[in-house]
């Protein structure tokens, strides 16, 4: 009896651990007798079964990604685009899943049959700005919801379809990086041109400017010189005109004394009023004012 | 094997060795046995230590069930009933998108990542760096296969759906604010010649001929703040959205580039959130938005033309500084010798007509006299200073032939005829 007893205690103990099932937190457990369901564990912490006739078996329970091959779309627009979808999903039901799709891999080419679809139909009503642009967001809202609900019959609940690369196949990238190229030419001309004329528009301006400053300023002068011959003639005439035979007596004395210079020959005649003393002394002038 | 039995009865452990031993000397080291067990047990039981360093959380899982969290020092789980998972809550964890760092700095770019479309279907090269930290430590372990994989994967999905729907400069900037003109149209010009005329009886030089520009700033300052006194409104929760106050250029090239990081790195985190990742973005940093390796230079030469316009602006620019004031001086040059020549003008005639009274006066006084003798005077200073004189006497010229040597007598006029 002794001698048994280690026996009895291992084949207590293995009983006792074939009985017991340690449910993770990440997982779900789903339990079967001669491959038949019994039932399912998602609840973590210990579980039992009926040691050796049931088994158990462990499916994810956390949310798991199912990243499609990226594949060519045909846009409405008829452009291509290189798509790579990628869907987050979760076991929800794992008997369903179980009978279903078995293994998560098998779970995920099902799904990805589903979402390349989807996502075909989708494409193929947007042209490829919206769905480059603002119409991604619904697009992939429409095809996150026809994909759930395509899906759920696996047990399987998406949380959401997204694209990761949205990019153009390698031959139409080469023309747009043509374009792109073009464009920027273009601007690069622009901004050039631009310049130049900014620059002559300032230059041209600044001459204008200036020129008008200098034309003011001539155009001031000139009054003032105006002003100034003005002011003089009235302060002469005035003087003047109180005697203006004396003045053009004197006038025409300051002339001659001027013209006269150095320089000059004088050719006289002895006849002048001059003179008149020369050959006859005593005769007494004809006139006033004859130089 | 004496000895080597000595040697291994030490560990004890051996199963097979001790069995041997057991059988060999009959009983002679049969205290080993529970002296081994019990050394396993303790063993056993002291392997349940474990010690959580400072920023971090222990996760205990008690039959696979979360039952605690335990904080920094020292912590004991019961061996093979519970484990144990730690989780760096403090660590600031990185992801690169677009390029993978290498050794020493160097960075290698992942064109699969790296490129991708915008809004306006041109093709921009982004690389992206993502901190985060993990928030809540029981999701990160248990709600999401794979967190690092499914943020490195969103963070692109997130760059992507940003970045589409921006686009890349296309349009010509604007000009930076140009030169107001001194004088716009017509009435400007009156009105500055105007000014600019009692600027010159002032006698003192305008500097701004256009006083309006000094009205006109207060107002443009002043504009701004009227902008921004209406968001503070919106944001009655207490909290003003950053996304207000950045520029809300969508050029990603240029000014949306903040943006573009802000909005991704919401994006992010939304994503994260629903996928029950219990992590935490911290920080999206775009570190290359550029145009692709391909149309490089294309770019870079538009950044360069429009440079050389700065350039060709600022250079006429300093023309116009350079000419206007030069203007101005001569403006001022030209406008006081003329002032110059109205006041000796006046003054001249003032002085000559003064002279003239005076000798007026007195000629007034012995009339025939006087006039004889300036006439004389003026006719002797004339003679004197004459050095050639010819008399001729009229009888003389009636018979003899008055011929004059032109040539002696009048010198020519230096630059005159010819």
């Amino acid at each position: 009896m002794k001698r048994l007893l280690p026996v009895v205690v291992l084949l207590a103990l293995y009983l006792g651990y074939s009985s017991v099932i340690f449910v993770d937190e990440t997982e779900h457990v789903i339990i079967t007798q001669f491959g038949e369901f019994k039932r399912t564990i998602s609840e973590p912490g210990i579980g039992f079964k009926v040691p050796f006739t049931q088994t158990a078996r462990r499916l994810e329970k956390r949310i798991l990604a199912s990243d499609a091959r990226p594949e060519e779309y045909l846009t409405a627009d008829k452009k291509r685009l290189l798509a790579d979808p990628i869907t987050r999903w979760r076991i929800v039901d794992p008997l369903e899943f179980y009978t279903s799709v078995k293994t998560v891999a098998e779970a995920q080419r099902r799904l990805d049959d589903i979402v390349l679809s989807e996502l075909r139909q989708e494409l193929a009503n947007k042209t490829m700005g919206e769905m480059v642009g603002s119409a991604r967001g619904g697009m992939m809202a429409n095809v996150t919801d026809r994909t759930r609900t395509n899906a759920a019959k696996f047990g399987i609940e998406v949380v959401d379809v997204r694209i990761k690369h949205l990019d153009l196949p390698k031959e139409v990238q080469q023309s747009v990086f043509a374009r792109m190229k073009a464009e920027r030419e273009r601007l690069a001309k622009g901004y050039r041109a631009q310049g130049q004329e900014e620059s002559d528009k300032i230059t041209s301006q600044t001459d204008k400017e200036t020129q008008i400053i200098l034309a003011q300023a001539q155009k001031r002068a000139e009054e003032l010189r105006g002003e100034g011959d003005a002011a003089s003639t009235k302060i002469y005439a005035e003087a003047f005109g109180r005697d203006p035979e004396f003045y053009s007596f004197i006038r025409n004395l300051e002339v001659y004394e001027k013209a006269l210079d150095g320089n000059a020959t004088v050719v006289l005649s002895t006849g002048s009023e001059l003179f008149r003393y020369l050959d006859q002394p005593g005769q007494s002038p004809k006139g006033a004012g004859q130089p | 094997m004496a000895q080597m039995s000595d040697f291994q009865g030490d560990d004890g452990p051996d199963l097979k060795a001790v069995v041997d031993e057991y059988r060999k000397s009959l009983g002679r080291f049969r205290w080993l046995l529970p002296l081994a067990g019990l050394v396993l047990i303790i063993g056993l039981g002291l392997s349940g230590l474990y010690s959580v360093e400072p920023g971090e959380v222990g996760v205990v899982r008690t039959f696979g069930a979360e039952t605690g969290q335990s904080q920094p020092g020292l912590h004991y789980a019961v061996p093979v009933v519970q484990t144990v998972d730690l989780v760096d809550m403090a660590k600031v964890r990185r992801e690169e998108v677009g390029f993978r760092s290498a050794k020493e700095g160097a960075s290698q770019r992942v064109d699969a990542e790296a490129l991708m479309l915008t809004g306006d279907e041109n093709i921009i090269e982004a690389q992206m760096i993502v901190q985060y930290q993990v928030r809540d430590p029981s999701l990160y372990l248990f709600k999401l296969k794979n967190p690092q994989k499914t943020l490195h994967a969103a963070a692109q999905v997130a760059l992507r759906g940003v970045v589409g729907q921006m686009r890349i400069t296309s349009a010509l900037e604007e000009l930076p604010d140009t030169v107001a003109p001194l004088f716009d149209n017509d009435e400007d010009e009156e009105a500055a010649q105007d000014e600019a005329e009692e600027a010159a009886e002032d006698g003192e030089p305008k500097d701004e001929p256009d006083p309006d520009e000094d009205a006109a700033d207060p107002k443009k300052g002043a504009e701004p703040k009227d902008d921004k006194t209406p968001k503070p409104k919106k944001g009655t929760k207490g909290k003003v959205d950053p996304l207000d106050a950045m520029d809300p250029s969508t050029d990603i090239l240029t000014k949306g580039r903040e943006r573009a990081q802000l909005l991704t790195k919401r994006k992010l985190q939304e994503l994260m959130d629903l996928y029950e990742s219990g992590l935490l973005v911290t920080e999206v940093k775009l570190q290359v938005v550029d145009a692709p390796d391909e149309v490089k230079d294309a770019f870079h030469d538009v950044v360069r033309a429009r440079e050389e316009r700065e350039q060709l602006i600022n250079k006429a620019r300093g023309y116009r500084e350079d000419r206007v004031p030069k203007a101005r001086g001569e403006a001022q040059k030209v406008m006081r010798a003329a002032e110059g020549y109205r006041q000796e003008r006046v003054l001249r005639a003032r002085g000559e007509a003064a002279r003239f009274a005076s000798i007026l006066a007195e000629y007034e006084k012995a009339r025939g006299i006087t006039r004889d003798r300036l006439h004389l005077e003026t006719m002797e200073r004339i003679l004197k200073s004459v050095p050639k004189k010819v008399y001729i006497d009229e009888k003389v010229g009636r018979n003899a032939l008055p011929l004059l040597n032109l040539n002696q007598g009048i010198t020519p006029v230096p630059g005159g005829a010819q």
